[in-house]
């Protein structure tokens, strides 16, 4: 079957179509640059030019997805998560894994940085303050670790639905 | 793997999630981890590659997001002149 001859008036409109889509693709990777080019320089990334953080005072170590550095200095840890940002905010794991680049960055550059971003899947972007009662926290969280295992949990069912051992966990919601 | 007494972040959010969900990832239970799970986890490895690439690519600055802007602005333009104007 032979499909009809093109009309100057379907080139006209598949060239339109062309121009549309390819100024939406360019449009969205101008705005990407833009929002990354605000967050500051990049200094190193989880793809190619990776680093890996240490601090032998708290012996903790870390690889941060991406480092920015500022306009004003500071170095800003990027953490990228592949899920969509939660509705009641970054969860306590999430913020707990940024503070850690944050001290991690305080320890290898000499100079804490005012907060780390999370970036979720779905575009959405938080600040996670670097401040005292964050500190405060990740401390007792890496004191935590340190002690024996007691058997405990914090089972919830919105957690345990997302856990990757709930199939064999005696604790689970 | 890090040394005796060291953690790495990446831990530390395993063990502030749930105290028992690290626990297993050092012991694993009999089974070992949901499958489905275990999906998610080499997405997320494929979802970090392909955004961490891009945002590097991003940073390097090329030209080509610009020259795809121009060339489809000039295509607009002369495919709604054809359009429309003939």
């Amino acid at each position: 079957m032979a499909l009809p001859p093109l009309t100057s008036r379907d080139v006209a409109a598949l060239v339109l179509l062309l121009g549309g889509v390819a100024v939406a693709l360019a449009a969205r990777a101008l705005w990407a640059r833009r929002r990354d080019r605000a967050g500051g320089t990049l200094i190193a990334i989880d793809a190619g030019a990776a680093v890996t953080l240490r601090s032998a005072r708290y012996r903790l170590t870390g690889r941060p997805d991406a480092l920015r550095r500022r306009s004003d200095g500071a170095v800003v840890p990027v953490e990228r998560k592949r899920r969509s940002a939660p509705a009641a905010g970054p969860p306590l794991a999430h913020r707990v894994q940024v503070w850690a680049y944050c001290l991690l960055v305080e320890e290898t550059y000499g100079v804490a940085p005012p907060f780390g971003r999370l970036r979720y899947g779905d575009g959405t972007e938080y600040s996670v303050p670097w401040d005292a009662a964050a500190r405060a926290e990740l401390l007792r969280w890496r004191a935590a670790i340190a002690r024996p295992y007691d058997g405990r949990a914090t089972p919830a069912p919105a957690k345990c639905a997302r856990c990757r051992w709930a199939p064999g966990c005696d604790a689970r919601a | 793997m890090e040394p005796e007494g060291w953690v790495s972040a990446t831990e530390l959010a395993d063990y502030a999630y749930c105290p028992r969900s690290h626990y297993y990832a050092l012991h694993p239970p009999p089974g070992g981890p949901a499958p489905a799970a275990q999906r998610a986890a080499r997405a997320g490895v494929r979802y970090h590659a392909r955004e961490l690439g891009r945002e590097r690519r991003r940073a390097e600055g090329g030209r080509g997001a610009w020259a795809a802007l121009g060339i489809g602005l000039v295509a607009l333009f002369g495919g709604s002149a054809w359009l429309f104007l003939r």
